[in-house]
């Protein structure tokens, strides 16, 4: 829930009023991190039972500890820590590309009427298209290794960082721009000082969204092209199977996410510890 | 979503002006061709300038794309004894994905070899792509050997016999491809009316679910599913590919035209360097079965256990001319005749 509340406006977060009220009662109950432990725990034992039960059919879908225990067995194999390491080798270099070029391109846009009004149809367009489909575009150009990878990753990390800085710059309080303006900020000292900061809320958001994106679309590109990494570590196990092995690393696609997104939600919450949208929300993500 | 913002509407509405967005659309997409092309002739250059400097120090490194599957161990077992490294080759295995093309990969030069069945390849050829094979990927084996694919069924199910398959359903892992072709022609071997017979696809790895669950009578697969089969009330009915013609050759490493006539240095160190692999892998199972399990995630109780792929070095055209038959007996999967002597120049 705090996920999804985050990535909306600030405007509408503290409309909704919520907020302030989580804040006091999750004061007041355990630690927070425990009622996620007994939610994962719970999962995995209804997960176990299930199985063992034989009300899953085991195999096809191994018990939860057949899991964990190839998973354990996989820890100690330098094979798979390459393969982490090229999953997340695509996805850094991939999102790092879609940043790069997202925010200038969002800026620019969101601060120009005509740039904006230009290029809108063209966003709408292009952004709906899902990475996938162009698979076959991106292997016929690039073969079926890392530049493939990245060029997909890139595509689908893009647009929410480009719409989340275009809207982060042009969502600015237009008081603040008066106050700025009456102060004798010329333009791109209105942009430096004033637009830039108060869109970083939307960019970090836009940059968690993407971050995710950026790690589907690299485990995606690695199952169905082949390129060398989980993906393809899962598939080849599969072909193998070896269904323990694929859940054992479906789970570490999980974990990789988890891990993506929590450190990216608590630099967001570091950097913008002053920013209005940071201030009422205490309670971790 | 961040959707809706109607604070900049009304100026955008006044300084409205058309024709920009045609604009910008056209340079953009102008831009991400040109950097398309870029991409792909460089990495061209590439493998051309890694192919050029044959013999010394450095080894050539070539990308070979094969399936995940037994049948592609001889390329691990063959690096791992050093066979390549000793014709100054470096080879990397890549597994692809059932959303990549081999044959695609081998003709924009992403890949320089390929492990492919020979169904695929006749179709390939018979559509003028200008591919060539190199040595034979796998060998069905005869009836002396433990059949390593086959047709099998529930042994508790409704077909017992071979003949009982008439007019019955069989998962294969693609339309028109090796498993029926070669299904069928066993079957009318034995006198089995095929006519009736009802192809679906399923992929390998999802094949022993489907005859569970009895949503096909019969499924065609590989090891290591066949020993998983075995072990779970399946019965192994027909080996298919030994009862088409024995040695039968179902896959084949090859390249593109354009590659082996740049190349044949390198075509002719790789074929070499191959042959050793599957001439070592048909002699020396338990490297096999240790390369399976390190390389292609097979478990160990099951890599102990599963029959094996054949193997054999004969560039055995006779195989090719049979396939050709079977394609053009059975309801022209072929639309023109393929050029064998292209396809496998006994020369080369």
């Amino acid at each position: 829930m705090p996920l999804l509340r985050k990535s909306q406006p600030v405007g509408l977060r503290l409309a909704t009023g919520a907020t302030a009220d989580t804040a006091v009662r999750a004061r007041l109950a355990a630690p927070q991190w425990s009622h996620g432990a007994l939610a994962v725990l719970g999962t995995m034992l209804a997960f176990e039972l299930a199985t063992r039960l034989e009300l899953l059919p085991s195999r096809y879908l191994p018990p939860v500890s057949e899991m964990l225990s190839a998973l354990a067995d996989r820890l100690g194999q330098p094979a798979f820590w390459e393969a982490v390491g090229q999953t997340m080798q695509g996805w850094a270099i991939g999102l790092a590309i879609a940043f790069a070029v997202a925010v200038p391109v969002g800026i620019v846009v969101g601060s120009s009427g005509l740039a904006y009004r230009a290029l809108r149809p063209l966003i709408e367009f292009l952004r709906p298209i899902p990475s996938v489909a162009l698979i076959p575009l991106a292997v016929l150009v690039w073969g079926t290794g890392m530049e493939s990878k990245v060029y997909l990753i890139v595509f689908a990390a893009f647009w929410p960082l480009l719409i989340q800085t275009l809207y982060g710059v042009q969502d600015v309080d237009p008081v603040a721009i008066d106050t700025g303006r009456m102060f004798g900020l010329g333009r791109v000292q209105r942009l430096v000082r004033i637009k830039l900061p108060s869109a970083l809320a939307y960019v970090a958001t836009g940059l968690r969204i993407s971050s995710a994106t950026a790690l589907i679309l690299a485990v995606t590109c690695e199952l169905v092209m082949g390129a060398p990494g989980l993906g393809r570590t899962i598939n080849v196990a599969r072909s193998a199977g070896s269904l323990d092995v694929v859940y054992a690393l479906v789970i570490v696609t999980g974990v990789l996410g988890l891990i993506v997104n929590t450190a990216f939600g608590r630099i967001e919450k570091r950097l913008l510890r002053w920013h209005p949208s940071q201030r009422l929300d205490t309670e971790g993500c | 979503m961040t959707h809706s913002n109607s604070s900049r509407t009304p100026r955008a509405a006044v300084r409205r002006r058309p024709g920009w967005s045609t604009l910008a659309g056209l340079a953009i997409t102008a831009s991400l061709s040109l950097a398309a092309c870029g991409g792909g002739s460089d990495d061209g250059a590439a493998a051309a300038a890694a192919s050029a400097g044959s013999e010394t120090a450095k080894p050539v490194k070539l990308r070979v794309s094969v399936v995940p599957g037994a049948q592609v161990a001889p390329l691990y077992v063959g690096s791992e004894k050093g066979f390549f490294r000793a014709e100054g080759l470096e080879v990397k295995p890549e597994i692809l994905g059932g959303g990549a093309s081999d044959i695609t990969s081998i003709l924009n030069g992403d890949m320089q070899f390929a492990f492919s069945n020979t169904v695929s390849l006749l179709v390939a050829n018979s559509r003028g792509l200008p591919l060539q094979i190199v040595t034979p990927g796998s060998n069905g084996g005869t009836a002396d050997t433990k059949p390593w694919n086959g047709v099998v069924v529930k042994a508790a199910g409704s077909v017992k016999r071979v003949e009982d398959l008439a007019g019955k359903t069989i998962a294969v892992n693609e339309l028109n491809n090796i498993g029926s072709v070669t299904i069928n022609a066993a079957l009318r071997k034995r006198g089995v009316d095929t006519s009736g017979i009802k192809y679906i696809e399923v992929p390998f790895p999802d094949m022993n679910a489907a005859l569970d669950a009895g949503r096909v009578d019969a499924v065609w697969e590989n090891e290591p599913f066949i020993t998983q089969a075995l072990s779970d009330g399946g019965k192994l009915l027909l080996a298919n590919y030994q009862e088409t013609k024995p040695n039968l050759i179902p896959a084949w490493y090859f390249t593109s035209k354009p590659y082996a006539a740049k190349n044949k240095d390198v075509v002719a160190r790789f074929t070499r360097a191959m042959n050793a692999s599957l001439e070592y892998s048909q002699s020396h199972p338990k490297d096999v079965r240790a390369a399976v399990q390190k390389f292609l995630e097979v478990p160990k109780s099951v890599a102990d256990r599963m029959a094996l792929p054949q193997w054999s070095t004969a560039r055995d055209a006779s195989t090719l001319s049979m396939i050709t038959g079977l394609l053009k007996d059975q309801g022209g999967l072929l639309k023109k005749d393929p050029n064998l002597d292209q396809l496998l120049p006994q020369a080369g």
